[in-house]
């Protein structure tokens, strides 16, 4: 292999890291506060709000529906006004973003929905504030099955990355779909495939082993 | 001391057709605990002793009635004011409710946490508080390495942790086997005495009242049908669900062997036997006043059932007996005269004899 097909792999690989993480990193910052809202809004909960809780899963629902291929294209006008550019890595960061935010959101609220509701009872027979349950007991009680939809959410968006090459946003797909698919070199299609592959089965692993490690509520 | 005045809670329910109906949980419930005493609240599910205990700490609001815990009005709380209110009243749950991702230790600094109490002196009042229910040895367990019995005294020292004047017990044995029951209730008797805690507790187990409640209350459909001292109710019941409960526990009921006879209330016959049942509390036994009789009248008594139950740790003895002789009007005068309670089940003709 040539020393300037390494270099590609290299900064291609460089370039999914940086559109996922990227993109993971603002998808968590959003939607982990928004799956707390709809939690805590939702009927029955700690601070019941129905037009708001309705609302929010509406937008949500919408979210998560329209195709990311489909998304990509159709908030051209939102990534320019954001970065500037309709094209390259940073312009994919904000398509991939915007298809993550919702799905965190959902993520997190069923992770948070799951806590048993006598947990939450006694907190607030305690005397704990509405902010205290959310902080000391509803996020800590959840936080292995968030950093389980963590994972999820972050090998989705490795998926989705792959697609940012149809907008000229680099990364592995793009160089699967340029020289693997383009120049008909089968080769670097399958080098590329392989990689996302390791890259997904890395998270995975690490995932799960976070996620037991935080676990508590069962032996073993 | 703990009042609950006329506290009704009633929720708005879907009736077919689409109307909204009322459904009462409570209706009308007064009742009123001395401090430092034990009070249980006991009835079937869906009695509403849960919503009754709920109304204590406001984790449910009453539709009307008051709260008063001493003088304060807990149904004008809210907020801040509430959550302070709380903090003063511990509560136990049936499902324990711990905080799975927290140690012992940590579930039990949890409630101090909340109250803003400094590291120091959380170590000292959780190490204090865990030796006092007798946890301190599993601290540094997960709840889920904990068996129901550990689980349920890290619930109690959570509960006990601020101090509490009130302590809250919401089914709290009713998933625990019997002898860690037994051992749970023990605890909660202690800490009574100990910190001179007033507990209110509720369950649907005649058992729990039996053997640690000063006072009881029955509560069925909503209302309280039956109430007062543990002792009055439990030998006294009037209600038919009291008998019931009463009767699960403390086997007051004729044997089986009775139930197909006919013995009459009227005295049908100048020679017929008479059946007393004589209770008796304390140190006083049915021997000594049987072996009286005996001699100082000419009857003979025939012991049909005997058997001591205790009420909390106060022996309560029951026995049947059958008195025949000339001398039973005059036997019976005499008893009457005597610190035991006597009631007279019946009279049967001479013929009958115990069989079975």
């Amino acid at each position: 292999m040539s020393q300037d097909l390494l270099e590609l792999l290299a900064d291609g690989l460089l370039e999914t890291f940086y559109m996922v993480g990227a993109s993971s990193a603002i998808a968590f910052l959003i939607g982990l506060p928004l799956g707390v809202i709809l939690s805590i809004s939702a009927p029955a909960s700690v601070l019941p709000n129905r037009p708001l809780y309705g609302t929010l899963s509406l937008l949500v629902n919408i979210g998560r529906s329209v195709p990311f291929i489909i998304l990509m294209v159709a908030i051209i006008p939102f990534t320019r006004l954001i970065v500037g550019t309709s094209i390259g890595t940073n312009a994919a960061v904000v398509p991939l973003a915007v298809s993550a935010i919702p799905f965190v959101g959902r993520v997190a609220e069923s992770a948070l929905r799951e806590i048993d509701g006598g947990i939450i009872e006694a907190a607030q027979s305690m005397g704990a504030t509405p902010f205290e349950i959310i902080v000391k007991v509803m996020l800590p009680e959840a936080l292995p099955a968030m950093i389980a939809g963590a994972t999820l959410t972050v090998i989705n968006l490795i998926g989705y990355s792959a697609m940012a090459g149809a907008i000229g946003g680099g990364g592995l797909g793009d160089i699967a779909i340029r020289y693997g698919y383009q120049r008909f070199m089968p080769a670097i299609m399958l080098i590329t495939v392989v990689m996302l592959v390791l890259m997904v089965q890395l998270f995975q692993f690490l995932g799960d082993k976070w996620s037991a490690a935080a676990r508590h509520d069962r032996n073993g | 001391m703990i009042r609950i005045e006329n506290v009704s809670k009633i929720y708005k329910v879907k009736e077919r057709g689409g109307d909204e109906g009322d459904f009462y949980a409570l209706k009308d419930v007064s009742l009123s605990v001395e401090d430092g005493s034990i009070y249980g609240v006991i009835g079937r599910s869906g009695a509403g002793k849960s919503t009754l205990i709920r109304c204590v700490n406001l984790l449910e609001r009453p539709t009307s009635g008051r709260v008063f815990i001493d003088d304060t009005d807990m149904t004008l709380l809210d907020g801040q004011a509430l959550r302070a209110a709380r903090r003063k009243i511990g509560m136990i749950f049936q499902s324990f409710n711990l905080l799975s991702n927290r140690t012992a230790y940590r579930n039990i600094a949890f409630p101090l946490e909340l109250n803003k109490r400094s590291k120091k002196d959380i170590d000292a009042r959780v190490r204090e508080i865990a030796a006092l229910v007798g946890i301190d040895d599993k601290l540094d367990h997960y709840p889920s390495q904990l068996s129901g019995g550990q689980k349920q005294r890290v619930g109690i020292a959570r509960a006990l942790a601020n101090s509490p004047d009130v302590l809250l017990s919401d089914e709290a044995t009713s998933a625990l086997d019997p002898q860690t029951t037994k051992s749970v209730l023990a605890l909660l008797r202690d800490i009574n005495k100990k910190l001179g805690l007033t507990i209110i507790l509720i369950t649907h187990e005649m058992n729990v009242i039996k053997e640690i409640c000063d006072s009881v209350a029955v509560i069925e459909a909503g209302e309280i049908v039956e109430e007062g001292a543990v002792m009055n109710v439990f030998t006294n019941p009037q209600k038919s669900i009291t008998k019931e409960l009463v009767a699960s526990v403390m086997n007051t009921e004729l044997p089986d062997s009775f139930a197909n006879l006919n013995f009459t209330q009227e005295r049908s016959s100048e020679s017929a036997d008479v059946l007393l049942q004589l209770s008796f509390f304390g140190d006083i036994a049915a021997e000594p006043a049987m072996e009286r009789l005996i001699r100082a009248f000419d009857v003979s008594v025939n012991i049909l059932v005997a058997h001591i139950d205790h009420i909390r740790n106060m022996p309560y003895g029951t026995t049947i007996i059958q008195i025949s002789g000339d001398g039973r009007d005059e036997a019976l005068e005499s008893l009457l005269n005597m610190r035991l309670k006597v009631e007279v089940i019946g009279y049967v003709s001479r013929s009958f004899r115990i069989t079975g």
